[in-house]
């Protein structure tokens, strides 16, 4: 094989990188400036090492480090997964194919998320999130019903990408049932009356003493975010629920929301007034 | 002049000259029953026919409790305020027709079972086995304070010993007609004493173990295991062809028993054997039998209705009070507490039909209720028993675990479907004591029938939306729809096979019932199930439920997948030891 500019990783490097895009965030959120490079595989020696038990955790993360780009090596890690795995390698395996976010990893993972062991469980909905299609959502909405609340809260933020306004209903029984990871998700989804039932739940959201951005603060930028945009009552309606909620965190997120692109002139000047906070008497 | 009359009047100048000693009566000591007298039954038979048109006459309802070392209680039970009577007791009181006989503080008294009043006290020791009236005269049989052999007195209603027997044998429970008291003795006989002249004039010997005499319904029986009738059959006891009737063989908790032996004395404070007794009423005439095929069984708090025949349970009754006694009555059982309730029972359906109050909690309590006819309607439904049972299984109380253990079974053993769904609610519901759950777990296990209710129970899922959280009794259901072979419990049990809100030792009991009933449609849940679970290493349910999940595969023809995973390194070496077959 010749070995241009492909360069072998190894399992100390593979952590390095795996911290690097750990702190870059999840795909999806609020990342900040670009992703971090990944790194290219050798896929013929990382496909060896898949075969052998002793190599296979550093080729799973060689493949995770690699993310999209080792697509051509799904299969091969669906096959490992489908056949079964011991958990931290279940882990490993569900990691890197949701790294990787090739939509047919989504029907082998989905059992995972029932796995006994809690980390399994929780690598499974993160990853549908990323993997996407009809059997991530339908995985992802039954996570919503788990006992496990790290499984709900993970489903419920990977709804946001998996899911479709199909999954608003149950979003909203989730953050009627105190799931306030639904509420982003719902304000990503939902269809225009979906959204207002989600604003009239703003009690549910609101955390007026918080000086971190939270909930209430997700959910109006979810909703400033979509395309196309959602129609101006309802955006009025979440801006003045925000500037409303009197919280400390509310007026800093406001005062970065005003400069969005494509809000209408009558969002951002609503906006504007919210992040000057209440009118004072002459 | 009748014959009770004319033995009066002898007796009457017998005691006259011989109440300064105290005595008040003529006695026999030491070898009371004669050795010459034959006992083969026809003397008794002879006897029999003499007083057969001589009738017994019944005595008053009465319940009559003792609370402290001091306090006699008492009421009628047909209506009527409770009376107390003060007096140091050392003995259980023996109501005796209308008397109540009580002993304490080295005297013996007598009261009027209806009213309280004391109708006589004379120096005694010891206390009494039994005790019998006939109207006039009370016999009492006592423990010699030697605590050897038996002393029996006949007093009248004025106080007067009549007569007094002592024997080295031990005398148990006395029964009287018109001046004849019958004596159970050493356990094989029954000797009729003629009072009014002081001697034994018959004698007969039972089949079965005699202690005790006592009326009935106006009959006379002697017995303590069986009742055999005073009748015309009497003479035929020694070859067992007499009027006796036994309660059927059941094997009930703590082992109750019909009557206590009649060679005992009792303490006015109670003993574990109060709460736990049989109450039956033989009949006093026609074919022997017990009134009205059923007899009663006391628990604590439970009481259960028999059938005579073939003692099987037919009504439960859950209290507010532990029993301590009560008496049989034809329809029916009255039942004494320890809060001083006495509680009438309709014998047939178990159903109360009436209540009447000592006034006071009692630390014991006995019943006579000889002429009650209180019963429930015809038309009156009783409740179905698999519900009568569970009230009892919700009883809290100590003890309680025997009869409920034994009303488990009973669920478990029973022909209606719906004894199942029952059992679901004790099991899931945690109805009982946690030392029973795993009895109750085992009789729903058991069940064979109401499998609609076992397939309800298991669509029971843990679901956070919905609020709801999976069965605690999927392991016992997933047995017991195993056992049937029920198919359509499969995606239900792959369902909750892979819910890892399922505790681990159900899984292992819902992967068990698949490999019986899965179907080819949950082959993707049991592949799911052996991929994700091959490699536990150590988790002992866990590594089961993976080989009841591979009998699944290769029964529903994957068996290469179990193949495979003998031969694949991530297959724990624990479920390959399950996998491979023992060479």
């Amino acid at each position: 094989m010749t070995s241009k500019t492909i360069r072998r990783w190894r399992p100390a490097e593979l952590v390095a990188v795996g911290l690097v895009l750990a702190m870059a965030g999840p795909a999806g959120g609020q990342s900040k400036g670009p992703p971090a490079r990944p790194p290219r595989l050798d896929a013929t020696a990382v496909t060896a090492d898949l075969a052998r038990p002793e190599t296979v955790a550093a080729a799973l993360a060689a493949i995770q480090a690699a993310g999209p780009s080792a697509k051509k090596l799904a299969p091969q890690v669906e096959a490992l997964l489908a056949r079964g795995l011991p958990p931290h390698l279940a882990a490993a395996a569900i990691g890197a194919l949701g790294a990787v976010g090739a939509r047919s990893s989504s029907a082998v993972i989905a059992p995972y998320m029932s796995h006994r062991d809690a980390s399994v469980r929780e690598a499974a909905a993160k990853a549908l999130g990323n993997t996407g299609g009809p059997q991530a959502a339908a995985a992802l909405a039954a996570g919503l019903r788990s006992y496990d609340p790290a499984v709900r809260a993970a489903s419920a933020k990977a709804l946001r990408s998996a899911g479709d306004r199909d999954d608003v209903p149950d979003l909203l029984r989730a953050l009627d049932r105190g799931e306030l990871d639904a509420a982003a998700s719902i304000a990503a989804l939902c269809a225009p009356d979906q959204c207002r039932e989600l604003l009239d739940r703003w009690t549910l959201i609101a955390r007026p003493g918080s000086t971190e951005p939270g909930p209430q603060e997700d959910v109006l930028d979810a909703m400033l975010a979509r395309k196309p945009p959602l129609p101006d009552d309802v955006l009025l309606l979440a801006v003045a629920r925000l500037g409303a909620s009197g919280s400390p965190s509310a007026r800093p997120y406001l005062q970065t929301a005003k400069k969005k692109r494509g809000l209408s002139a009558k969002v951002r000047k609503a906006i504007e007034a919210a992040a000057r906070g209440p009118e004072r008497a002459p | 002049m009748t014959r009770r009359a004319a033995s009066r009047a002898a007796i009457g100048t017998f005691c006259t000259a011989l109440l300064g000693a105290a005595c008040g009566g003529g006695q026999t000591q030491g070898a009371a029953f004669d050795p010459a007298l034959r006992d083969d039954g026809k003397t008794m038979a002879a006897l029999q026919q003499r007083l057969a048109a001589v009738p017994i006459p019944v005595g008053p309802d009465v319940a009559v409790g003792v609370f402290g070392d001091r306090s006699l209680v008492g009421v009628p039970l047909a209506g009527g305020e409770p009376w107390t009577f003060e007096h140091p007791i050392d003995c259980r009181p023996v109501i005796a027709g209308g008397v109540v006989v009580g002993a304490g503080d080295n005297e013996m008294f007598g009261l009027d079972a209806r009213t309280g009043a004391l109708l006589w006290a004379r120096k005694a020791g010891g206390c009494m086995r039994g005790a019998a009236d006939d109207g006039e005269i009370t016999a009492v049989s006592s423990r010699p304070i030697t605590g050897l052999g038996g002393i029996v007195v006949a007093i009248d209603r004025d106080g007067l010993v009549v007569r007094q027997i002592e024997d080295d044998s031990d005398i148990g429970a006395p029964g009287i007609i018109d001046g004849f008291v019958f004596l159970p003795w050493e356990g094989r006989y029954v000797s009729a004493y003629d009072l009014s002249i002081g001697e034994e004039v018959a004698r007969v010997r039972l089949s079965t173990r005699v202690t005790r005499a006592f009326t009935s319904g106006g009959a006379l029986f002697f017995g303590e295991k069986a009742a055999t009738r005073f009748d015309d059959h009497i003479g035929l006891a020694p070859a067992g062809k007499a009027s006796t009737v036994t309660l059927p063989p059941r094997a009930l908790p703590d082992d109750p028993k019909w009557m206590e032996s009649g060679h005992e004395t009792l303490p006015p404070r109670v003993l574990p054997s109060d709460h736990v007794r049989l109450f039956a009423r033989p009949t006093a005439s026609g074919p022997a039998a017990i009134s009205g095929g059923r007899y009663a069984a006391t628990h604590g708090r439970a009481a259960l209705g028999l059938d005579a025949e073939n003692g099987a349970v037919v009504w439960v009754h859950a209290h507010d009070a532990a029993f301590l006694g009560g008496a049989a009555y034809e329809g029916g059982f009255a039942l004494c507490d320890s809060e001083g309730s006495v509680t009438f029972l309709d014998a047939r359906t178990g159903v109360e039909v009436g209540r009447a109050s000592l006034g006071k909690p009692v630390d014991v309590c006995a019943v006579q209720a000889d002429a009650s006819s209180k019963i429930a309607p015809a038309s009156e439904a009783p409740r179905p028993l698999r519900d009568q049972i569970a009230d009892v299984l919700q009883l809290r109380y100590l003890d309680a675990a025997p009869i409920q253990r034994f009303l488990l079974g009973e669920l478990a053993a029973s022909p209606d479907e719906r004894a199942t769904e029952t059992l679901i609610d004790v099991v899931a519901g945690h109805v009982v004591q946690e030392d029973l759950t795993p009895d109750a777990r085992a009789a729903l296990a058991a069940r064979t029938t109401g499998t609609r209710f076992m397939l309800e129970a298991l669509a029971q899922r843990h679901d956070f939306l919905e609020g709801t959280t999976g069965t605690p009794a999927l392991a016992p259901l997933a047995d017991a729809l195993a056992r049937t072979g029920d198919t359509r419990a499969a995606p239900l049990l792959a369902e909750h096979l892979l819910d890892p809100a399922t505790p681990i030792a159900d899984v292992e009991r819902a992967a068990a019932a698949l490999a019986a009933v899965a179907r080819p449609e949950e082959l993707p849940a049991l592949r799911a199930f052996f991929a994700m679970y091959r490699s536990e290493p150590a988790d002992a349910p866990l590594v089961s439920a993976v080989s009841h999940v591979a009998r699944a595969l290769s029964r529903l023809g994957e068996g290469a997948i179990v193949t495979a995973a003998v031969a694949d390194p991530y297959t724990s070496d624990a479920v390959k030891a399950r996998l491979q077959p023992p060479h």
